[in-house]
């Protein structure tokens, strides 16, 4: 972010006028229409997030009929709930209990279950995350403040082929009795890649 | 291609995960823009049939490392609308420095609502990767395998951390489309796709952390029986 930073033109870097420059011939060409663009940015900057994932957690967490099919059938339980789409038309859920801990990376790119999280954050597409992940995951999931005991088993997915992975956290303690809107609270992006526990934003 | 910069699992030096906890989507506007150009110009298949992923891993090792995520994107798309007549040289860069002196200035602008309606509801299409074909798949859960050490020129979804070593197929996923980049006359059918368990310690030794296994889909084309070979 640039806060601090008066003068809006200063730091434009040099990608966005030639993006600017590509939309512009891109439009008057024919090639593109201006407000596809608009409406693709909206659709991920607000309706496609780590919110849509939350409300299958919490969901998950509340019933078991639903967590048991979720685990099962991954794809098909989500879009229940209206999540299904581009980079998630194949979704595997798993499942973090008190012995096995999963998490996420894409170490060839950047593969991410979009409809249930949205766009991947620059970390998950980070040389350090995509190089690290793999061979040193406990040292990574420190630089998330995140320490597990040597007794429990990591599993890291590396998502190569077109199944997409989300985790499903642990439920937190006390907990219990909340409503379904104060779970989703509960379950920020990061607990349901694997480098966090669910309870902490 | 299959040992390029962009495949740099296990590779050591580029320090701590940087992380912001107030990340927006996209960091600025134009990041949001290339993007959705970028999803917009599907249909015109400028990439070719090897796609974003491909062209993306053809970027000199530097230029990959030395560019940010939609940095990157931006490069691939202008290599390719060059390369394929649709841009000139001249009129982009004279347009860039347009926007350059005129900082106000927006992009020209046309409107399609239906098309814009049309791709926004795409976002949303279930495009199972699963093809109902009748192929039988060579390996079950429990079976030993060994991966195949293969160095293809061409895109691949199979890491090299994994080549050569043995683990345990977990999951049987179903036949999907193959995305590897085949040379000519090679098979490009669907395949049966399969979840394989990786000790850590078969992946890195004594170097391995502790507790710690890779799970990694792989088509059965990477596979051989762990005990064949």
């Amino acid at each position: 972010m640039s806060e601090g930073h008066d003068h809006v033109h200063e730091e434009e870097s040099w990608a966005s006028y030639r993006v600017k420059a590509l939309e512009s011939l891109l439009v008057e060409k024919g090639l593109i229409s201006s407000d596809s663009v608009d409406g693709l940015v909206e659709a991920y900057e607000q309706d496609i997030g780590p919110m849509n994932g939350a409300k299958v957690v919490a969901r998950a967490w509340t019933d078991p009929e639903y967590k048991q099919r979720l685990l099962e059938h991954g794809t098909e339980t989500i879009s229940e709930l209206g999540f299904i789409g581009r980079e998630g038309s194949d979704i595997v859920v798993l499942e973090n209990t008190p012995t096995v801990h999963n998490m996420v990376v894409c170490t060839l790119c950047s593969c991410y279950p979009w409809p249930v999280l949205g766009l991947p954050p620059s970390w998950y597409k980070s040389e350090a995350y995509r190089s690290r992940a793999v061979i040193e995951p406990r040292a990574v999931l420190q630089d998330f403040g995140l320490e597990l005991e040597d007794g429990i088993e990591i599993r890291v997915w590396d998502s190569t082929a077109d199944i997409r992975y989300m985790v499903l956290p642990e439920r937190p303690q006390g907990s219990e009795g909340m409503s379904q809107e104060q779970l989703e609270e509960l379950a920020p992006r990061d607990s349901m890649i694997g480098v966090a526990k669910a309870g902490r934003a | 291609m299959s040992n390029g910069a962009h495949d740099m699992d296990g590779m050591h030096g580029f320090g701590r995960v940087d992380y912001d906890p107030n990340e927006p989507v996209f960091h600025e506007p134009w990041e949001g823009r290339m993007y959705a150009m970028m999803m917009c110009l599907g249909p015109h298949d400028v990439l070719g049939p090897d796609g974003l992923r491909a062209a993306l891993e053809s970027l000199e090792p530097s230029t990959y490392l030395g560019s940010t995520y939609y940095e990157r994107w931006m490069k691939v798309i202008e290599g390719a609308l060059l390369a394929k007549g649709f841009l000139t040289k001249e009129e982009l860069d004279a347009k860039t420095e347009h926007f350059q002196e005129h900082v106000d200035e927006v992009p020209m602008r046309r409107e399609d609502p239906a098309l814009a309606k049309q791709t926004v509801d795409a976002v949303w299409d279930w495009n199972t990767p699963h093809q109902d074909v009748d192929i039988k798949a060579r390996f079950s859960p429990g079976d030993r395998v060994r991966v195949r050490n293969v160095h293809p020129k061409g895109h691949t979804r199979l890491p090299r951390y994994v080549r050569g070593k043995q683990g345990v197929v977990v999951r049987f996923y179903g036949v999907d489309d193959f995305h590897d980049v085949q040379p000519e006359g090679a098979s490009k059918d669907p395949q049966p796709v399969y979840n394989v368990r990786f000790e850590g310690s078969e992946l890195w030794g004594d170097s391995a952390e502790a507790n710690q296994s890779l799970h990694i889909d792989m088509w059965e084309s990477y596979l051989s029986p762990a005990q064949v070979e």
